[in-house]
């Protein structure tokens, strides 16, 4: 396992992982910890910049990677935003930044989902009967493993008990969705589309 | 030798970008003219990353150019900021023409509006929705008119410049209140005639432009020829039986005269060999730096820190 990313020794078993990586990280000076968090939200940039130019042109178009990673870079925000409001939330001890910096290296399984996306779409005879059944599968297994994962780095990363850990995880959640929903109806795009916003039709 | 896993990643992603950069084809938009006019192929039902759309309006832009289209309209849900954006970046270039517009939405009506300055509140109801849009000049179509809509359109049919007649829904078998053939039957059974649209309503993937509107446009071709053919309903689009709708006069032409749209690589096929090994070589670079890029820390760097 130390021949590959911390990625993917979270995605494969986040509990344990988590456990090992938060001693790693709280030993470890301010500094790089820190670099580690922008590694984690360049590369998660990075691969939402790719997969948006494999959907969009069938190929890794630079221009469009950067377009992309520059629109989404609110996500990181957003997330950070979540984790800190779970540890503020739980009143975990661990500092911010080795959450951060753990948290991070935790999206291997919605990276997974996207590169399997972007696969189904360039590999297939037939791209949107491929995608049909592979898109929801991949989302599926990310949204339930990413939960897991999310619950395990409060659990072992930030060493909650069960309970503080559900809280915290729940509150990631809570703000997180609730940046992205807040935008919609801050737009005007969320409430006129529900049934019961009533008005002349 | 410690380090040959992540200087191959960087060497894939590097092959895989430049391929990305070399092969990126914009095909040619030559003028087309029939009755008078010259033929535009255009697509005006367009999302961005304002709403819930996967594109920048920037790339929605150059997006169209490699559609083959020669006017986009970007018609974001209850708002027309990424309208404005993308057409200012299209008065920038030679591409596409950009129009500004919004797909007003709400829970029972969405209608399309294009050449707007302002944002049109659903608020206020449909009538309200077609007057505002008039009065700002700009013209509003039906979206994807299904039956599950006719409730709010099918009263104010009279008053709108247009209808989606051809629209992804078409590519798939659906039934009851959001099946095709309704929406067939809103612009068929439609006095006076409305103008025909075509649009892709496009929110993600590769799909910009699968289905267009022909315009008719009075030369030079500009955004107010176009919102003037609009206006005037001079458009046609072709069915998924390859018949014609539209403007009589104008599908008589293209009778006398057949026009094929320009076809794009929506499927990923890619162009050639060395696109497709590129593209490739550039997914699996991508999944070589996921699984070698960030290691741990070596035992001994932590115990030294420890």
């Amino acid at each position: 396992m130390a021949r590959f990313s911390r990625l993917v020794t979270i995605t494969i078993s986040p509990f344990e992982g988590y456990r090992a990586l938060a001693e790693e990280v709280g030993a470890m000076p301010s500094r790089e910890a820190r670099a580690r968090i922008v590694f984690g939200v360049l590369r998660l940039l990075f691969v939402i910049g790719a997969f948006v130019s494999f959907t969009s042109t069938g190929r890794l178009s630079p221009l469009e990677v950067l377009l992309a990673a520059g629109s989404y870079s609110w996500m990181p925000l957003v997330q950070a935003l979540g984790v800190a409001a779970g540890a503020r939330m739980a009143r975990a001890d661990t500092k911010l930044e080795t959450l951060l910096a753990l948290y991070f290296d935790g999206h291997g399984v919605w990276f997974a989902a996207l590169l399997a996306i972007v696969s189904a779409l360039l590999f297939s005879t037939n791209s949107l009967s491929a995608l049909a059944y592979v898109a929801p599968i991949a989302v599926l297994v990310a949204l339930v493993w990413g939960i897991v994962t999310t619950f395990a780095l409060f659990r072992r990363g930030a060493g909650l008990p069960r309970g503080r850990a559900v809280v915290a995880t729940s509150a990631f959640y809570l703000v997180a969705m609730g940046c992205v929903v807040g935008y919609y109806i801050a737009q005007g795009q969320l409430l006129p589309i529900l049934p019961f916003a009533g008005g002349p039709k | 030798m410690k380090r040959v896993p992540e200087l191959v990643a960087a060497a894939l992603l590097a092959v895989g970008l430049v391929g990305g950069a070399c092969a990126d084809p914009r095909p040619e938009r030559p003028e087309v003219r029939r009755a008078g006019y010259r033929v535009l192929e255009g697509d005006f039902h367009v999302h961005t990353t304002w709403s819930d759309g996967m594109l920048t309006p920037t790339a929605i832009v150059r997006q169209a150019s490699r559609r083959g289209l020669d006017v986009v309209a970007v018609t974001e849900h209850n708002g027309v900021t990424a309208g404005k954006i993308a057409r200012a970046v299209g008065r920038l270039g030679d591409g596409p023409i950009v129009l500004a517009g919004e797909e007003i939405t709400s829970a029972n009506f969405h209608l399309i509006a294009v050449g707007l300055e302002h944002t049109v509140d659903p608020g206020g109801g449909s009538v309200a929705a077609v007057a505002a849009v008039h009065a700002q000049g700009g013209v509003i179509f039906a979206a994807h008119p299904v039956e599950f809509f006719w409730p709010s359109l099918v009263p104010i049919r009279a008053e709108l410049d247009g209808a989606e007649r051809m629209h992804p829904l078409a590519l798939r078998e659906r039934k009851g209140p959001w099946s095709y053939p309704s929406m067939i039957r809103f612009y068929d059974e439609a006095t006076p005639r409305l103008g025909a649209i075509g649009s892709s309503d496009f929110h993600a993937g590769s799909v910009l432009g699968i289905c267009r509107t022909l315009v008719f446009v009075k030369e030079p071709a500009s955004e107010a020829s176009v919102m003037e053919a609009l206006r005037a309903r001079r458009t046609v689009v072709i069915g998924t039986k390859g018949e014609l709708v539209g403007d009589p006069e104008m599908v008589a032409a293209l009778e006398r005269e057949p026009y094929v749209p320009r076809t794009s690589d929506y499927a990923y096929r890619g162009e050639g060999t060395g696109d497709r090994i590129t593209r490739a070589i550039g997914l699996f670079g991508v999944l070589i730096a996921l699984l070698v890029l960030g290691k741990r820390r070596p035992k001994e760097a932590q115990s030294a820190a420890t």
